[in-house]
């Protein structure tokens, strides 16, 4: 039998300039280096959402989009990427750098050091005109943010959850999209989006992940590489909470000619619980839409064939869960009644042992199979993070382990309704 | 068992094995990794529409949709669903159906053995009534209705209508409401027995496995199975005219600017998987030399605000055909034809430097040693060297192999204004 490595982070800094964990192992042909600054959702969100575009445009050193990509090809495709998350009240700014590991390419000597090099020269040395951005790039990039949020009605499931979200948390910071308002967009002034970037470089709270095959003294060294040439000074707050109001079940409509119908449905969850409980919640899931043998997925696709999909997923981070299908109209109160009678019976004891059981393999599976991958190994543990709880994955599993099928029925009863966003197509 | 080495720079074992039945093993066991991928393949695909003729029969069509029905349906059998008892191991199964393949997986994290033999069981075991194929109907007409509301299908299929005059890959993977409700039992038996044959097969392991484990099992499974060495050669693909069916092919749609969607129909017609194979690569290397991040002709047409992020250029070849598409939501589709063009045209004339083709090389030679990061991307990488009859261990040095003379041979023989047709989405206007 070949060795299975379990997987665990180890911390090498909780700083005051950033934390470093790092993952050493030799399974992965690659070494990454990935950046989290967290921002506020309860701010305007687009100049943040903005700086991953102007950002990959060009720095001092790779004065331009296409000298950069010369550069990271070069490397032997090294990959670098910049994006923006929404979790819970944050809106994270996420930068990586994924290189092959330089005993793995003939000549790769150096590769690491320039690999992180171009990510530092991006973060933090980008292309400024006296005290701002370019006005010429800054123009083109707000009209391609611009063109993204506007885009987002091109994919008819990824809009009905962007509008549920809109809808469920109004007036709420969780209810911005991550990439903000187009209209704001198109106000982004140069200077001003200039000085944010100034502030939120030094003073973001920030994390950062090594994982491959490096010595732990060389991970330092790419990770403290990340933010060279800044002086750091990391303002501590907690962004606003939402008030959990959340909605009650109310429907909101909206028709487009379309062959198919999206519906989504938002319910809130109670996360400041017990831990029994609270883990108890990645069942529910799970028994109620996380898979084929899920209730949902048996009796709206396979016992009434309703719908090709039906499943549900689980933000434990915000304790948002969301039931999702695609369905002809017609079927709409048919499906809403499903899905109530299936959280209805979890709520009263009906699980089956079988579903039970089903739902526990799933998640152990589920949770092995991150330590396979650097970027879902370095994303579940910063989200993990973010609830405040376990972030070992042993250790989550030991939890795991403890959920009972009572603990599942109590946890039915931290789920309430939310709002529900029905794309009703009128075209089929 | 012998593992053998994949590449020199990688440290990458693998091994394969053609087994009684005539199905070929491929495993490429991984230190240290928890989760172990296994990939069934089949030589079927939406574009064979055509059954070979039988001892009754000619060959006869198919109704459009059928390989992908036929991929559902395997999932059920007189127990119940498939994917119920992967589950109970708490595995995760899938399939997909292409133009020319379909494909059968399971991942998990233990009990390897197990899933496996249900993998060989339930795509060796086809089970059809009039009942479950009705049920079925149902599911696929609303994941057929899913792809009708997608742009992105639609440019795709509409791009493909007007490169293609009668070649299967013009219809929907997925077929019609109307056609699959054509659909009977006795049609699934039919295409079963003609196309689902162990010679016409192959079966892909990679991941934290035992290799002598596996090994095992997938021959003591092979060993009850009726032996069929050959498999099948013959496919019935239609497309003997290389010119175009339009030059143009227009829809209107939910989006916010147009999708624009260029394809050039390739003239070449390879007579193995290994030329198939050369030729995408050759054509991509051009691809991304003239049009990837770094070139001239990409930060042009970004500073002329006719691209952005979502521009993209591929080649994807079949053997008898094959196509580049060119990408893009962009404002202006008219010019954005113009301009690339105009930059195909110059860069004729130009050539594509040396060194630009070695930067882009070294990339792919990176990606490749990427790639088994992923025990997903290497098992499907894997299955696509068996359909093209090819070794895990060429595709390294056909990176390697690979010269600048071939990739200027290639930028003047492939990209014919005469053979291009261009698919474009408009924004469909809505009432307030």
């Amino acid at each position: 039998m070949l060795n299975k490595e379990t997987c665990s982070f180890d911390t090498l800094e909780r700083g005051a300039e950033y934390d470093i964990h790092f993952l050493h192992s030799r399974k992965f042909k690659t070494v990454t280096v990935k950046a989290f600054l967290m921002g506020r959702l309860d701010r305007d969100v687009e100049e943040e959402a903005i700086l991953p575009f102007i950002l990959k445009r060009g720095s001092g050193k790779y004065p331009t989009l296409a000298k950069i990509s010369r550069k990271l090809e070069f490397l032997y495709g090294t990959k670098l990427s910049l994006d923006t998350l929404k979790l819970d009240e944050r809106q994270i700014f996420v930068t990586a750098v994924d290189m092959v590991n330089d005993r793995l390419v003939p000549g790769g000597e150096g590769l690491l050091k320039d690999g992180i090099g171009v990510l530092n020269d991006v973060l933090t040395n980008p292309r400024s005109d006296n005290g701002s951005f370019p006005e010429d790039l800054f123009a083109s990039e707000k009209r391609n943010l611009e063109r993204l949020i506007r885009s987002q009605i091109n994919d008819k499931g990824v809009y009905a959850n962007i509008r549920l979200v809109e809808e469920m948390f109004k007036g709420e910071p969780f209810g911005k999209f991550q990439w903000g308002d187009a209209e704001k967009v198109a106000l982004l002034d140069s200077a001003r989006t200039w000085s944010f970037f100034k502030k939120f470089i030094a003073g973001a709270p920030s994390v950062l992940y090594v994982v491959g095959d490096v010595e732990r003294d060389k991970a330092r060294e790419l990770a403290t590489t990340v933010f060279d040439g800044v002086k750091r000074s990391v303002v501590h707050s907690t962004p606003t909470e939402g008030t959990k109001t959340g909605g009650n079940g109310e429907v909101i409509e909206e028709e487009q000619p379309l062959e198919q119908s999206k519906l989504v449905m938002g319910f809130n969850v109670e996360r400041d619980c017990d831990e029994e409980l609270y883990y108890a919640l990645f069942f529910y899931n799970s028994i109620l839409g996380g898979g084929s043998f899920s209730k949902l997925f048996k009796n709206v696709r396979e016992k009434e064939s309703l719908a090709y999909y039906a499943h549900s997923v689980y933000d434990k981070v915000k304790g948002f869960l969301r039931v999702g299908a695609g369905i002809h109209r017609d079927n709409f109160d048919r499906i809403l009644e499903i899905v109530a009678e299936q959280m209805d019976d979890i709520v009263k004891g009906r699980v089956t042992d079988e579903e039970f059981s089903n739902a526990r393999k799933a998640l152990f599976s589920g949770l092995q199979g991150v330590q396979d991958s650097p970027s879902q190994l370095i994303d579940y543990h910063l989200v993990a993070s973010l609830t405040g709880r376990e972030t070992g994955l042993d250790k989550i599993m030991n939890k795991l382990k403890k959920v009972k099928p009572e603990h599942v029925v109590a946890a039915a009863r931290l789920v309430s309704p939310g709002k529900t966003f029905f794309l009703k197509g009128t075209a089929g | 068992m012998v593992l053998q080495s994949i590449d020199n720079n990688v440290d990458e074992q693998f091994s394969t094995v053609k087994l009684s039945s005539g199905l070929t093993l491929v495993m490429n066991p991984k230190r240290g990794f928890s989760k172990t991928m296994g990939l069934m393949g089949v030589k079927f695909g939406s574009a064979d529409n055509v059954l070979p003729a039988n001892g009754r029969n000619g060959p006869r069509a198919l109704p459009d949709g059928t390989a992908h029905f036929l991929e559902h349906k395997l999932f059920e059998d007189a127990d119940g669903d498939v994917s119920d008892r992967f589950a109970a191991n708490g595995a995760l199964c899938n399939a997909s159906t292409g133009f020319t393949t379909t494909s059968y997986m399971f991942s998990c994290t233990n009990k390897v053995a197990d899933n496996l033999r249900l993998l060989l069981s339930f795509v060796q075991s086809p089970y059809f009534t009039d009942e479950l194929v009705k049920k079925e109907q149902g599911i696929i007409q609303q994941e057929i209705k899913m792809y009708d509301d997608d742009p992105g299908w639609i440019v795709f299929f509409n791009l493909l209508k007007s490169l293609y005059r009668e070649h299967p890959i013009r219809q929907n993977i997925a077929g019609t409401a109307e056609s699959i409700a054509e659909i009977t039992p006795s049609f699934l038996e039919e295409c079963y027995s003609s196309f689902y044959r162990p010679g016409n097969m192959a079966l892909v392991l990679v991941g934290g496995f035992d290799p002598n484990e596996v090994l095992e099992v997938a021959s003591r499974d092979a060993d009850g199975r009726q032996a069929d060495q050959k498999g099948l050669n013959h496919r019935f693909f239609t497309e003997t005219d290389r010119s175009i069916a339009s030059p143009v092919e227009q829809a209107e749609m939910i989006v916010y600017r147009p999708k624009f969607l260029m394809g050039f129909k390739d003239a070449t017609f390879c007579d193995s998987g290994r030329e198939t194979e050369m030729v995408e690569l050759r054509t991509q290397l051009v691809l991304d030399c003239l049009l990837s991040r770094s070139s001239p002709a990409y930060e042009e047409l970004y500073a002329e605000d006719v691209i952005d992020d979502s521009f993209s250029a591929y080649y994807s070849g079949y053997g008898d055909s094959g196509h580049t598409i060119i990408s893009a939501d962009t404002r202006e589709p008219e010019r954005l034809k113009q301009r690339l063009l105009d930059i195909l045209a110059a860069a004729r004339t130009e050539g594509i430097e040396k060194e630009t083709f070695e930067r882009i090389r070294n990339k792919y030679l990176g990606n490749y040693v990427r790639m088994f990061n992923s025990i997903e991307s290497t098992a499907y990488s894997f299955l696509g060297c068996f359909f093209r009859g090819l070794w895990p261990s060429e595709l390294a040095d056909m990176i390697r192999e690979v010269t600048h003379e071939e990739l200027i041979e290639r930028l003047h023989t492939h990209f014919d204004p005469d053979n291009l047709s261009v698919s474009v989405i408009l924004p469909l206007d809505q009432p307030e």
